[in-house]
């Protein structure tokens, strides 16, 4: 019968086609699951010293050494080659129940730094947002779920400087269990940066996806 | 196995399918009539807040459900829809409802020559819906007292903490690295910190944290009083909310979206999956033919 096994065959390969198919599919998704590189981000060292650290591929340089803490100067605008950002940045407080302001949907292109935290460069981690998508149209931080340990993030102060970080670490929680005080207010003795988009499935219900993609950095450059 | 198994399962579905659609567009089948719908009551938002309007939804009825205000509302309400289909009123309910008892409303409609009477049964609350707003709690140096500002080696210090979770105290000067921390009352903590004999560190540095809300630093040189150091940001509430979802793709299982970019790759994939199949099938009729 070797109709039948040519048959059987190609529904072997055919069935194995769509369940690679199907399982990438489930795999994919605006971080519906963790990314290839977002695994929990392990603490940097906290010692303020240059600490050598091991690059990726978007920074082939084999050691990477940290920089010491800037002083203040409010972020004027982000850059991020490996996934195309350039964007610039507003400022961004506190809503009246608490919780954070957002940039505006209508200015997709626009992140925003938590103004209460410290400036990027400065001591401390400081955070920035940005919108996944809004008004149909990919946002600044669509991509940030692409970013792997040792990516560059530029950050343009209003004194001129720029403040230059490598990815750490990625990490996508559910909104549920938002690491807010690992986030915005973690004791640390050298400069991070975090940048935070919405990630995972979308909920119709509540409006708003139900995951955040966060980038850890920590800043290895400052001119 | 697997690879089978997925093949097998894809091709059922799509047999089924073409079963549904060659019954659509044929005469039906001899197949036993269906029982008849049995009309169902549904209101929202229940419980509510007495005085508030409410949406009733009743299914089935062949003639627009109809009934009396009943103990919930204050006038009937009055039903908009099509026969065997939703039937949909919003009426106000009586501001004298008391929360915690339970109302009945009832309705009747017809469902082919029978009359259903359907029985509807509602609780008003006080604040329905209403979540309490979070509690906005802000840690600062207004949250810790010290007993005093002298570091001293060998003497000790005192911290009195008002934090609603729990809190902790680390330091370089004390004999040990973190303070054991006793509950005075709810909300309120007290430690002791001893400082250590000799030479202490410059600057000697003391945190104190209060979990979920933040840190205080208090630091001080040789012979100068102990003051404030770097303190946390105010931790924003909940999580920040960054997209409007509307890259995204509606999903039926539960309302899940993911985004459109995926939702296309997955009608391709599900494409070429179901063209493989439509493949294999035209092959092996063909081998039947020949």
């Amino acid at each position: 019968m070797p109709g039948d096994t040519s048959a059987s065959a190609g529904r072997r390969v055919l069935g194995a086609a769509a369940g690679v198919l199907l399982g990438g599919l489930l795999l994919g998704g605006c971080g519906g699951g963790n990314t290839a590189g977002s695994a929990p981000p392990t603490a940097p060292g906290s010692s303020s010293a240059p600490v050598p650290a091991r690059a990726s591929a978007s920074a082939p340089a084999a050691q990477v050494t940290y920089a010491q803490p800037m002083g203040r100067s409010l972020p004027k605008s982000i850059r991020i080659p490996k996934i195309g950002v350039s964007a610039p940045v507003s400022q961004l407080g506190l809503k009246a129940d608490g919780t954070i302001q957002e940039p505006p949907l209508s200015r997709p292109n626009l992140a925003g730094w938590y103004e209460q935290g410290p400036t990027p460069g400065e001591e401390g981690p400081s955070v920035v947002l940005g919108h996944v998508d809004a008004n149909k149209r990919a946002a600044v931080f669509f991509k940030l779920k692409e970013l792997k340990k040792g990516d560059r993030i530029e950050v343009t102060r209003q004194d001129g400087s720029v403040a230059t970080f490598a990815v750490q670490g990625m990490e996508d929680v559910p909104k549920k269990s938002f690491p807010g005080e690992k986030v915005y207010a973690e004791d640390l003795d050298y400069a991070a940066l975090r940048l935070v988009t919405c990630g995972g499935a979308f909920d119709a219900g509540t409006g708003h996806y139900v995951n955040n993609t966060i980038a850890y950095a920590r800043l290895v450059d400052a001119t | 196995m697997r690879a089978v198994r997925l093949a097998a399962t894809g091709a059922a579905a799509g047999a089924a399918t073409a079963v549904t659609a060659l019954g659509m567009a044929g005469p039906a089948l001899a197949a036993p009539e269906p029982a008849p719908a049995v009309p169902a009551v549904k209101v929202a938002p229940n419980p509510f807040k007495p005085g508030a309007s409410l949406t009733v939804k009743i299914s089935a009825c062949d003639t627009a459900p109809a009934g009396g205000a009943g103990q919930v509302f204050t006038a009937a309400p009055k039903f908009r829809g099509n026969a065997g289909e939703l039937w949909t009123a919003v009426a106000a309910t009586k501001p004298s409802l008391t929360p915690g008892h339970s109302y009945k409303a009832a309705f009747t409609c017809k469902v082919g020559e029978t009359t259903h009477k359907l029985t509807l049964t509602v609780n008003p609350s006080k604040e329905p819906g209403v979540k309490p707003a979070p509690q906005k709690f802000s840690f600062g140096y207004d949250d810790v007292e010290l007993s005093t500002r002298k570091v001293i080696p060998g003497k000790s210090m005192t911290f009195t903490i008002t934090c609603p979770t729990a809190v902790t105290i680390t330091g370089n000067g004390f004999t040990t690295k973190a303070l054991a921390v006793k509950t005075v009352r709810t909300g309120v903590f007290k430690a002791v910190g001893m400082f250590r004999s000799g030479t202490l560190p410059n600057p000697t540095v003391a945190t104190v944290a209060c979990k979920g809300h933040g840190y205080v630093k208090y630091s001080t040189k040789p012979g100068e009083a102990i003051k404030p150091g770097k303190k946390s940001p105010q931790i924003p509430a909940g999580a920040p909310n960054t997209g409007d979802g509307s890259l995204s793709l509606h999903h039926e299982d539960g309302g899940s979206m993911t985004p459109a970019l995926v939702g296309g790759g997955s009608a391709g994939a599900l494409a070429v999956v179901g063209g493989g199949l439509v493949l294999l099938r035209r092959r092996g009729a063909g081998r039947e033919q020949s």
